[in-house]
């Protein structure tokens, strides 16, 4: 399962659209857009494991749009890209035009409220001409996986919300799809839902093993379910990496603070960084983190709140608790240092006391460095171990 | 500020009894959550303090004195909503000094301008006051909202869901500021969420209310370590109480029990594979969970890891009994 992280959302919508024209073993396309006088970058890069971020620079303008809808037309060939389309230049018209051609994917989960559970399921399956007996072979088989066996006499008005969601799954999977393109399908339920179903997509990809490509803006949703992540924003690959190595070693500042909650305190360092070196001077105090390989004039220290650790006054980093906030399984502390706030993560064993003073010290191995500058991850002995899960253009 | 007693109260509508014989008492000062699903009469409860509901019976004492026969109006409560019910044509001062202009209050312009000011400073919002409060964001326009809430002084806050339509990062920081607030100017809050992680980081104390009535009180410690049922045990714990086949504890337990629960920190997970094991379904990293699965039960783990495991991969779970919370074919707690 292959998924997408984007905060906007209107940059994902094209990738879907690209997967479902070229497969998902292409080739590597760069594009470059002309359009009102300037360039604006568009890059299509398919990378051998079969990643296809396709990114357009911030939100998609008209002209834009048409363009690469144009430029997709023509990679598919045959089929004309009407003209009439193109005079009119209407996005939504020009997607769904796109959409129309998509016979081998599933992209929008959706259902008709109109019609029962069991012509939901149908629907697809008749449009194709399949014989009776095995559309009610299939809908029979999907039903089973989906666990909905009971409602496929019921009218869709009536369902709970995941009920409904599930039929929507189940119009998806009944047409056996090469693979599934999902674009925030879970981001009209409930967050508590929200979590069941995306256990429900995790188990039924383990089942079926049917690729998938799934947009979210929900760091939850994509580090429970993927396999690879796309990190995204303003039409740029930020990482592209396994949720691991997105974890630990964001590749830049964006991703550091897009991913976890609370986000990965950030540190700045009191000395320029040079390369080779196993402490820091970290606001007066010296801290231990992993062998540096490449320095920095201002450097950040990156550390995630349950690699921090709290003790006894007088060991580590000096810290006051300014702000304790409760969450049953544990505690978020806020701490005042000399080298700005620091958030950690506290078992609820022991309630930290505001106001109390403190010693913190961080999990060594799990400090990460970077360049104020350029926001980018600074290497290190533990980031150089590291391989990248994939790679992208 | 004040403190409010509720007892006995009772509201129904038509046939269904949305509050039954309640009974509650917020103190002077206090950060009072109301927790519970929908329809559990959290809203009802908030409009019976109000006085927009009439009780069919039971009393409301605000200070000491019974103010349940007294209008909204003179009640002195501040209701703030979950959809931020702005006058669009008015700009961001108008729509916070609204509540000064009333007849009621008559209060002049210079006082007007001192405290919308001061107001719009602790929200910082002192940029936006000349806006059309149309032209502001959610997050925004809600702390127009408690701006125009705060403006009053008044003796109680009755909020409902006020941050349930902002995105997850603005909830986030009004549920701080709110928190803040209400420490910096000792206001008396009654706040009625279903969101358990805005309960136990806003709450002095909480209710959990199902069905009209009140299933515990008390800090959200006590609720979250000491629940007295089932259902109020998982109420609280994000990720959610794990209930347990009372089989896999057979011999070694009360005999009443029916029900096991655990905490998912509580659960302790080895690697490794055995006669009891368990297959791994979903493991995070930025939720610190494990998801694993044995004959059809999904058991939760919060753990802070170093890697996530593989999905398929066999896992050892232990639930140490001092951790174990033993409950009763009635869902009564039999270890409290």
């Amino acid at each position: 399962m292959k998924l997408y992280c984007d905060p906007i959302s209107t940059t994902s919508r094209p990738v879907l659209l690209f997967i479902a024209e070229h497969g998902i073993a292409a080739e590597i396309v760069h594009v470059d857009l002309m359009t009102g006088g300037h360039m604006d970058p568009a890059y299509l890069a398919v990378n051998p494991n079969g990643i296809v971020p396709f990114l357009v620079d911030g939100d998609l303008k008209l002209g834009e749009s048409s363009a690469i809808l144009k430029y997709l037309a023509d990679k598919v060939g045959s089929r004309a890209y009407p003209t009439e389309l193109k005079a009119r230049a209407k996005v939504n018209e020009a997607l769904d035009w796109l959409n129309t051609q998509l016979h081998e994917y599933y992209c929008l989960m959706a259902v008709y409220p109109h019609m029962g559970v069991r012509d939901n399921l149908e629907f697809p399956l008749r449009n194709e001409g399949l014989a009776r007996a095995e559309i009610d072979r299939r809908v029979r088989e999907v039903a089973e996986i989906l666990r909905i066996e009971h409602l496929l006499g019921s009218r869709l008005g009536g369902l709970a919300g995941g009920d409904r969601q599930r039929v929507a799954l189940g119009r998806a999977i009944v047409r056996q799809p090469k693979a599934f393109l999902m674009d925030e399908p879970l981001g009209t339920l409930d967050a508590e839902f929200r979590e069941i179903m995306c256990l429900e997509l995790r188990k039924l990809h383990d089942r079926l093993k049917t690729t998938t490509v799934f947009v979210t803006h929900d760091q939850n949703e994509a580090m429970a379910l993927a396999d690879h992540i796309v990190v995204m924003n303003n039409g740029q690959i930020l990482q592209a990496d396994d949720p691991q190595g997105i974890y630990d070693f964001p590749s830049c500042i964006f991703v550091a603070k897009f991913i976890g909650r609370p986000p990965m305190n950030l540190l700045e360092l009191r000395e320029p960084l040079s390369a080779g070196v196993t402490t820091v001077d970290l606001g007066g105090t010296w801290v231990e983190v992993p062998c540096t390989l490449a320095g920095s004039d201002r450097a950040l220290l990156g550390v995630r709140p349950e690699h921090v650790r709290l003790g006894e006054p007088g060991g580590g980093l000096p810290a006051q608790v300014a702000r304790v906030e409760y969450f049953g399984s544990h505690w978020i502390a806020e701490l005042d240092t000399p080298a700005g706030v620091v958030k950690a993560l506290v078992g609820k064993a022991v309630k930290p006391q505001e106001g109390d003073r403190v010693g913190i010290s961080f999990d060594a191995q799990r400090v990460v460095m970077f360049d104020a500058a350029s926001e980018q991850l600074l290497p290190s002995v533990t980031t150089s171990r590291h391989q990248a899960s994939m790679s992208h253009g | 500020m004040a403190s409010i007693t509720l007892q006995g109260m009772t509201k129904r509508f038509a046939q269904r009894t949305a509050v039954a014989d309640l009974q509650l008492d917020v103190k002077d000062g206090e950060f009072f959550v109301l927790l519970g699903p929908s329809g559990a009469g959290k809203t009802t409860t908030l409009r019976l303090v109000a006085g927009l509901e009439a009780p069919d019976a039971g009393r409301v004492f605000m200070d000491g004195v019974d103010v349940t026969a007294v209008a909204p109006a003179e009640r002195d409560c501040a209701f703030v909503f979950q959809q931020y019910s702005l006058y669009p044509h008015l700009s961001v001062f108008d729509n916070i000094a609204f509540p000064l202009r009333s007849r009621m209050r008559r209060v002049d312009e210079t006082e007007i301008r001192r405290r919308v000011r001061e107001v719009a400073e602790t929200l910082h919002i002192e940029g936006k006051l000349e806006r059309k409060a149309t032209a502001l964001s959610g997050g925004e326009m809600q702390r127009v909202a408690i701006g125009r809430a705060l403006v009053r002084r008044p003796k109680v806050f009755l909020m409902d869901e006020p941050l349930s339509s902002l995105d997850a990062r603005l909830r986030e920081e009004l549920r701080v500021e709110l928190k803040r607030l209400q420490r910096s100017t000792g206001a008396t809050v009654l706040y009625v969420t279903h969101d358990q992680v805005e309960a136990t980081t806003l709450a002095d104390r909480i209710a959990i209310l199902e069905e009209g009535r009140v299933q515990q009180v008390g800090t959200p410690v006590e609720i979250y370590d000491q629940p007295l049922a089932l259902n109020v045990a998982q109420r609280l714990g994000s990720p959610a109480l794990n209930v347990l086949p009372v089989e896999w504890f057979e011999g070694s337990i009360d005999p009443r029990t029916v029900h096991v629960g655990i905490r998912p920190e509580d659960v302790l997970l080895n690697a490794g594979n055995g006669p009891s094991h368990f297959d791994v379904v979903e493991s995070s990293l930025v939720k610190h969970l494990v998801v694993a699965e044995r004959s059809g039960v999904e058991v939760r783990v919060r753990k802070v890891m170093d890697h996530a495991l593989t999905p398929g991969e066999s896992v050892r779970l232990t639930f140490p009994a001092e951790h174990c919370l033993f409950f009763d074919a009635s869902g009564r707690r039999l270890n409290s």
